[in-house]
């Protein structure tokens, strides 16, 4: 998570679904990512999730179903608000 | 060891004789030929294994013969079709709900995003939907909006097709573009750059 002091690691298969997995992710972090919408990603928080595929893009969480998620992701990273959309200094 | 050299054979024991002329008499119609099943269409592993322990080479005489094969409508290829490893995948498991849409979920990018979003294009019936879908994504990321297929748009929708050559989208037929579209990116178009 941008800001955090150290990187955590996660077991995909531990989690049974998305609400799962992100409701880890806010206790493990103490945050709130709001809620997912198909239309406009997460509503009501600075935070992203967001997770790096196989081909090395950074997508957001959520849009897959989650078996498909389950495989291509290689890492994650709960990104803050202003870079995730793009104002950022950025990659 | 090439064994199909007859010489070798006659020297060795008679075991070996007898592997030869086994395969010689072929098996299933194969006319001789061992198939690895290291072709490429060899995707669903189940059709090729034998039903019985490959003890000896009693076994030979059940692998599949591929030139002579009749896919079936459960198999990924159907007819003559050339061999796209890539439209084999999207057509695997098409039957199945779930498994066969997973092929259609494309990666969208936005210049200026870091973050990409996937949209299922079978779920998208015309290019206005997806125009739609793609502006409540990532339209909040501009001032006006993305207004594709616009002209005053300063924005232009383009994708790479399984070629790899990027395409504007709209192109082609609808369903052309579902079968063929592999990725997305939201380009901003840079006035300064046009020569028009």
């Amino acid at each position: 998570m941008d800001g955090a002091p150290y990187l955590r690691k996660i077991d995909l298969s531990c989690y049974k679904g998305y609400s799962d997995l992100l409701k880890a992710l806010e206790s493990m972090f103490k945050i709130s990512v709001g809620e997912y919408f198909e239309r406009d990603g997460y509503k009501g928080s600075d935070f992203v999730p967001t997770y790096e595929d196989k081909d090395g893009d950074w997508m957001l969480i959520g849009d897959v179903p989650w078996e498909m998620f389950e495989c291509n992701c290689k890492r994650l990273r709960i990104m803050k608000g202003s870079e995730a959309k793009g104002l950022g200094s950025g990659v | 060891m090439d064994q199909n050299t007859p010489a070798e054979f006659s020297h060795g024991s008679s075991n070996f004789h007898t592997y030869y002329s086994q395969t010689k008499k072929g098996g299933g119609g194969g006319g001789g030929v061992i198939d690895l099943g290291l072709s490429l269409r060899t995707i669903q592993h189940e059709t090729y294994l034998p039903s019985t322990p490959m003890i000896g080479l009693d076994g030979y005489g059940e692998l599949i013969d591929w030139s002579q094969r009749s896919y079936s409508s459960n198999t990924q290829l159907k007819g003559e079709e050339p061999v796209d490893q890539r439209l084999a995948q999207r057509y695997y498991n098409d039957g199945e709900e779930g498994r066969g849409k997973m092929a259609y979920y494309v990666k969208v990018n936005m210049d200026g995003s870091v973050v990409g979003r996937k949209v299922c294009v079978l779920d998208q019936g015309t290019y206005s939907t997806l125009a739609l879908q793609l502006d409540n994504m990532f339209g909040m990321q501009t001032e006006s909006g993305l207004k594709l297929f616009q002209d005053e748009s300063e924005f232009s929708l383009v994708y790479r097709d399984r070629e790899g050559l990027w395409r504007n989208v709209g192109d082609v037929p609808w369903k052309e573009f579902v079968a063929s579209v592999n990725r997305m990116r939201i380009a901003r178009r840079n006035n300064a750059l046009l020569p028009y």
